[in-house]
């Protein structure tokens, strides 16, 4: 899996979790960015993510994950 | 010792140039006056050391040795490790802060007599605060977010370091390991903003937190020969008094532990100006509200149930709504959380968990309302007159979690709550505070002052670097003012800080 296909597969994911398809991806987007991406919704969108890719996200991981950067590149660990 | 005794000063003036002369023995220096203040700040009897050197060593074997097996254990092992070593803290918590409380407050709702008094533990200083960072740290390892600690001694500075383990703030294993280990460098700057930051505490609790507590004290102590106007008003000045005190003392703190350049999580940002209840939990005891969050509130939500509920709810009630019922649970189990973790008492858990709570899914409940009259009155959110509404909207909303913590008592809490509405226009008696002169004026200046300097804070352009870009002079001529001020109308030898009783 490449950097590329995985933000195209989480644009995606992002863009159904938070009902709006004008949303872009980049490493440095944080939740500051994302008008409903609250302590509430980060773990709907973690499950999201764990459902698209298959694979549990360690819980570690979800509390110190700080940008989107992090999140791809911890698909990307998990994904190997 | 306490924060505002000269003891404390001359603690540091002994132990900052110790700590900078010892090179890489710095942490060990930091740990030997992390353990000497623990025990100095505790009651003075040989028995109290006794049994606190019993704390120490069983809180430090629990941690560290559970951390250890935590992490070669694997499988269902190192689960079973994990919950183990948090029952060994959690079981301490609760033996030493709530059995006692829980077994006085079923007497009293059963009118049976109190024969639990062999039960109580005596206080046990920073308890809830440095069992959270421990119980952190091993879920922590339990999570594989980092390996065990092999050195003792840095667990236990980890879990015993000085400023912060009387009232926090809460804190993380790795951020407090890679300080603790480097080598003491000396800055002056760091020093400087160490000492500036702790003037700027003992201002809030010294000057404004304790003359507040005077009003608040004299009016909840006979609050039916006050008007409901004069609750409202003392129900204002405990938010203050409460505010000026933990923050002030959290200054204190950050700023003991910036003299060894050591920096430590902030636990408040500006909260009085926050347009909802739910950012004014934000910006309130953040380091406490984070580890509810990451520890408890996350995994809670992560569990199959709780996704299988998610699912379950979406299909029945549609995405939005559907997805909210899973997240009020989480909220619920929070609250409840925090609740307990203020004491137990019924009044706390009104004040600090089922007000709060219902606050806030109220506002979330309510926010697509709010949203479409917004609109319809085309308001607009960025103008400085509605930002203003939401800050005392805000505040307004959280006044009567002050009023339940004053009364004492869940039904002092509702009758005062009564009385207020009742009485509002009855006539006022905030005369019998016996307020000086001096006394208002420094109220009303150290309010203004205050008030400038979260304000700055919450704009995004705090004091502290403003005044670094200032000239030595001035630097200089304000720290004299404040010290001045502090001794000249500071009520210096009379204080003791509110959250030290958790």
């Amino acid at each position: 899996m490449t950097r590329e296909e995985v933000y195209e597969r989480l644009t995606d994911v992002f863009r159904e979790v938070f009902d709006d398809d004008s949303i872009e991806l980049r490493d440095e987007t944080t939740a500051e960015d994302i008008e409903d991406w609250d302590s509430f919704e980060h773990i709907n969108l973690v499950v999201a993510v764990e459902t698209e890719f298959s694979f549990k996200i360690p819980m570690g991981k979800v509390i110190t994950m700080k940008n989107v950067g992090e999140m791809v590149d911890i698909i990307l660990s998990l994904g190997k | 010792m306490s924060l505002t005794s000269f003891g404390f000063f001359a603690f540091l003036l002994v132990g900052i140039p110790v700590y900078y002369l010892s090179g890489r023995y710095g942490r060990y220096v930091l740990l030997a006056m992390s353990l000497y203040f623990y025990f100095a700040i505790a009651p003075a009897t040989v028995s109290y050391h006794v049994k606190l050197t019993a704390i120490v060593l069983y809180i430090l074997t629990v941690t560290y040795v559970g951390a250890l097996l935590i992490d070669r254990a694997k499988g269902r092992w190192r689960t079973l490790l994990t919950f183990l070593s948090i029952a060994g803290l959690a079981a301490f918590l609760f033996f030493t802060k709530y059995l006692y409380q829980i077994l006085e407050s079923l007497s009293v709702l059963f009118h049976a007599p109190n024969r639990f008094s062999f039960l109580q533990f005596g206080s046990v200083i920073g308890v809830s605060y440095f069992i959270l960072s421990a119980i952190g740290y091993l879920i922590d390892v339990c999570w594989q977010s980092y390996p065990a600690e092999k050195n003792p001694g840095t667990v236990c500075l980890f879990i015993f370091f000085f400023p912060q383990v009387i009232s926090g703030p809460v804190t993380r294993f790795p951020e407090m390991k890679e300080q603790f280990c480097k080598r003491p460098v000396l800055d002056w700057g760091t020093i400087e903003h160490g000492i500036r930051r702790m003037l700027w505490g003992y201002f809030k609790k010294l000057v404004i937190s304790d003359r507040f507590a005077v009003v608040v004290g004299t009016v909840y102590a006979d609050y039916l020969s006050f008007s409901g106007f004069d609750l409202f008003v003392a129900t204002l000045c405990y938010a203050i008094r409460l505010y000026t005190d933990f923050s002030g003392c959290m200054d204190i703190v950050l700023g003991a532990a910036q003299l060894f350049g050591i920096t430590l999580p902030e636990n408040f940002n500006a909260p009085f100006f926050s347009a909802t209840v739910q950012e004014f939990w934000q910006r309130w005891h953040i380091t406490l509200g984070g580890w509810f969050k990451d520890y408890v509130m996350y995994p809670f939500q992560k569990t199959k149930g709780m996704i299988t509920l998610g699912k379950k709810c979406k299909a029945k009630f549609g995405k939005k709504a559907g997805k909210k019922i899973p997240f009020y649970l989480a909220m619920l189990l929070l609250w409840f959380l925090i609740g307990l973790w203020h004491g137990g008492a019924g009044y706390y858990f009104v004040a600090s968990a089922a007000i709060p709570f219902t606050l806030l899914i109220l506002g979330d409940l309510c926010s697509p309302l709010s949203e479409r009259l917004v609109k319809l009155l085309h308001i607009r959110r960025e103008s400085a007159a509605w930002k203003t509404v939401s800050y005392l909207r805000t505040n307004l909303l959280l006044c009567p979690v002050w009023v339940f913590v004053c009364a004492g008592s869940v039904e002092r809490g509702f009758l005062a709550l009564k009385h207020a509405v009742c009485s509002f226009f009855g006539e006022t008696n905030l005369s019998a505070c016996a307020l000086t002169r001096t006394d208002l004026v420094m109220m009303a200046l150290g309010t203004v002052i205050l008030g400038a300097a979260e304000y700055l804070q919450h704009r995004g352009t705090p004091v502290t670097p403003m005044l670094d870009r200032k000239p030595f002079a001035v630097k200089w001529l304000v720290v004299n003012a404040e010290i001045l001020v502090i001794l000249l109308f500071g009520l210096v030898g009379t204080s003791s800080f509110i959250y030290f009783r958790f």
